[in-house]
């Protein structure tokens, strides 16, 4: 595995974990997902 | 394009390539972490409602319901639930499903038409759960009367019309059917 293949996959472990164990971050990103539905994101 | 901008715009296309890489993750794992959740989250469908007193007995009087926007149902078959707007109406509440002639319908609201082919429910407001059996209402006087209501309470529009085209689907949560020996059916 090189370099980048290493990094990429420690920013995914890193993002699952901040995702569904930081109070907030899914709620955020939930927001945003409604709000980007809702033609609201800006 | 000399070289130098060339590497620049690989750069930038590996940068967003890794945000959106991270952005599916990121939704990947809040949707199926939801799936395994006592209750949906605000866009996800969650797993069984599980905790909350099981109120049984006599028919509520689901007038409270007039003042409470959202709720959480979970369907028997499939174990899912998800969070929905009610409508009280004549004594008896109703769910609605807006967008059911579109794309959206296929892709992604599956629940109307499992609840069409297994009605069997659990309901939970207030932190209370009610067995239901969702009954879908295409016509009838009561049609023009709670897309009214849902048209006065979340004020947008919902018209008999768009029942009859079936672009709107109408449910009512119905008492559950029980077989002679009381198990619900």
């Amino acid at each position: 595995m090189n370099r980048f293949s290493l990094i990429l996959v420690g920013l995914i472990f890193l993002t699952v974990i901040t995702v569904l164990f930081m109070p907030g971050v899914g709620d955020i990103i939930e927001v945003l997902i409604l709000r980007l539905m809702a033609g609201q994101l800006f | 394009m000399n070289n130098l901008a060339r590497a620049v715009l690989n750069k930038a296309f590996l940068l967003i390539g890794v945000i959106l890489l991270l952005l599916i993750f990121a939704i990947s794992a809040l949707a199926i972490s939801a799936r395994f959740s006592d209750g949906p989250s605000v866009i996800f469908a969650g797993g069984p409602l599980e905790t909350g007193e099981l109120v049984t007995g006599p028919e509520p009087d689901w007038s409270f319901a007039r003042n409470i926007n959202l709720i959480e149902l979970q369907l028997i078959e499939p174990p899912r639930s998800r969070i929905l707007w009610v409508a009280d109406y004549e004594g008896k509440l109703y769910l609605n499903s807006n967008y059911m002639g579109g794309l959206r319908q296929r892709f992604w609201k599956k629940w109307p038409a499992e609840a069409e082919k297994d009605g069997r429910a659990i309901l939970r407001i207030n932190g209370k759960r009610y067995e239901r059996h969702l009954v879908r209402i295409k016509s009838g006087d009561a049609v023009e009367g709670v897309t009214r209501e849902f048209t006065r309470k979340y004020g947008v529009t919902m018209t008999p019309e768009e029942v009859e085209e079936e672009e709107l689907w109408l449910f009512e949560l119905a008492p559950p059917r029980t077989s002679d020996n009381g198990d619900i059916k």
